[in-house]
């Protein structure tokens, strides 16, 4: 298996606050993994550091080559969608493929667009303006704008944090299925523990800063998951396991998350 | 005229359920109805007020210090489309390049202190107030000196005295561009240009609109200026030759001419163009009015 990113000793520390306190993180080329951890314990900037949109220190590898190489074979979706409010939503999707093309037909990109809305199951919204979709949709639009680029990494910070319970567990099954179709690896950030174990090939438990990786939890069980099943009850004590021995609570939500 | 131009989205005034409101809500709303007329009132009541007080003391009062409206309107009406008709779209000419061509400089020195960070403190803390605080006054007697009388001292001066406000608007605006909107666009791309033309220029259009408004309504008070000292045409020129010939009436009527000019342009072109962004943006901009 060709490892897509290989994160080793990153350390981020500024002014002297100690957020990542040497984080390892290796993650193979199909996997989809989720960085669980408290809020603070610097998920998001680990995610902007493998991009190149921050600077720590340590060695971070994509596919190989250091951020300032790999950047153009990763894609992010946010945790609020970022759309530009003047543009439709194909027009946003489209927007995703000149920044990182540049120059080229118009009329091609657009098709592009089109097909990758279509992907996300929204063609028929493709001419609203982007203020006038819903959250899910605005982070569907997002989803699409981030796959345009065919990426072989796609990074996702807390994408689903912000939707309703419903549209939120709707997103989880689809991103499954389209990480599955289009053979991607997924580095997927969250709070959440049974979001982790629903998505998850591993669920990599981060603790409270300065920050380091607590356990890496296999998550080896076909997906869709069966919540109640003994393999998930098992899966997840582990994970709270690993949260109560460095002293992180949890809480019951929806889902239960990590404080 | 920022702030009104990037006012966040407001919700939807909620029609429903008016009849149901309890009485404080009704009387709260009666209150605010009366203070609407109230405001309205004295908005046009005012200034129809002063008007004929101007009219009444002008029937007695010596024509070159107080002259007669009905006489004002006629020579208003002269310099708009009659004889005088010339000198006024001259000088609305000077100012409409003027305009264009310090938003030019403007946006450019702007582009510049992003892509090249170096020349940041050059232009924000040398060149801006510098230009920012030469007198109109002063540029007026030098672009005379320098260019001579005609267009081009006139366009001179006036563009130099409006770079300053396209210069301080696009500035501000790039200081509260959407923090998340660039990073997603520097996810994408490493190109700044890129990120420039697709992301930033369109956050910056409701400050550019907001620098061209101010910019013609400066550009009229300063553009009169440069055409009294150095120029063979404009509203300008109309006012010193009034000067010299004790024809108060037309210097009332050039004020009057530059007023309407400006108003109608603010509410015909500024306001519809602010709307349309609006639409497009789908963000709330109240217009002038």
């Amino acid at each position: 298996m060709e490892r897509a990113i290989d994160i080793a000793d990153l350390r981020f520390a500024p002014g002297g606050d100690v957020i990542l306190d040497g984080v390892d993180l290796r993650v193979d080329q199909g996997e989809l993994v989720c960085l669980l951890g408290p809020s603070g314990a610097g998920k998001s900037t680990t995610l902007r550091m493998l991009g190149g949109l921050m600077q720590g220190t340590g060695d971070l590898r994509i596919y190989g080559s250091p951020p300032s190489v790999g950047w153009q074979r990763l894609a992010y979706v946010f945790q609020s969608p970022r759309l530009v409010r003047w543009r439709s939503a194909v027009d946003n999707v489209a927007l995703g493929i000149q920044l990182r093309e540049g120059r080229g037909s118009k009329g091609v990109k657009r098709e592009r667009a089109l097909a990758c809305l279509e992907r996300v199951g929204i063609p028929e919204l493709a001419d609203r303006p982007a203020h006038l979709l819903s959250g899910g949709e605005q982070q569907r639009v997002a989803i699409a704008r981030a796959l345009a680029l065919k990426p072989d990494v796609l990074l996702m910070d807390e994408p689903f944090s912000a939707l309703d319970v419903r549209t939120r567990n709707e997103l989880r099954h689809e991103l499954v299925q389209w990480w599955q179709d289009a053979g991607l690896t997924i580095v997927f950030v969250t709070h959440d523990i049974d979001e982790a174990l629903v998505l998850g090939t591993r669920a990599v438990v981060l603790s409270r800063k300065p920050t380091r990786v607590v356990a890496d939890v296999e998550v080896d069980l076909p997906h869709p998951r069966d919540r109640d099943g003994a393999a998930w009850e098992s899966r997840r004590q582990q994970v709270l396991a690993a949260f109560g021995s460095v002293g992180v609570e949890t809480e019951h939500d929806d889902d239960v998350v990590v404080r | 005229m920022t702030t009104e131009l990037t006012q966040p989205p407001r919700a939807a005034p909620d029609g429903a359920g008016a009849d149901a409101d309890p009485p404080v809500v009704r009387r709260a709303r009666e209150g605010g109805r009366r203070r609407q007329v109230a405001s309205l009132a004295l908005a046009n009541g005012l200034p129809l007020a002063a008007l004929f007080l101007w009219w009444l003391v002008a029937q007695s009062a010596s024509p070159l210090e107080i002259p007669d409206p009905i006489v004002v309107v006629e020579r208003t009406w002269e310099l708009l489309v009659g004889n005088g008709a010339s000198q006024t779209w001259t000088s609305f000419a000077r100012i409409v390049l003027s305009v264009a061509l310090s938003m030019l400089i403007g946006a450019a020195l702007v582009a510049l202190a992003q892509l090249l960070p170096v020349t940041d403190k050059l232009i924000g803390q040398r060149i801006l107030p510098f230009i920012n605080s030469v007198p109109a006054l002063g540029w007026a007697i030098l672009g005379v000196v320098w260019f001579g009388v005609g267009n081009f001292a006139v366009v001179f001066v006036v563009t130099l005295i409006l770079v300053p406000f396209t210069l301080v608007n696009l500035w501000q605006g790039l200081q509260a561009l959407d923090r998340d909107l660039r990073e997603m666009g520097r996810s994408f791309t490493r190109s700044r240009w890129r990120v420039m033309w697709h992301v930033e220029a369109p956050l910056l259009a409701p400050y550019a609109l907001a620098a061209t408004r101010l910019s013609f309504a400066v550009g009229w008070k300063v553009a009169l200026i440069a055409e009294f000292f150095g120029s063979d045409a404009g509203l300008g020129l109309v006012m010193n030759q009034a000067r010299q010939l004790l024809d108060t009436p037309t210097v009332f009527a050039t004020i009057l001419v530059v007023i309407l000019i400006v108003v109608a342009v603010d509410r015909l072109v500024f306001d519809q163009l602010a709307k349309r962004l609006a639409v497009k943006t789908g963000t709330v901009v109240p217009t002038g009015g």
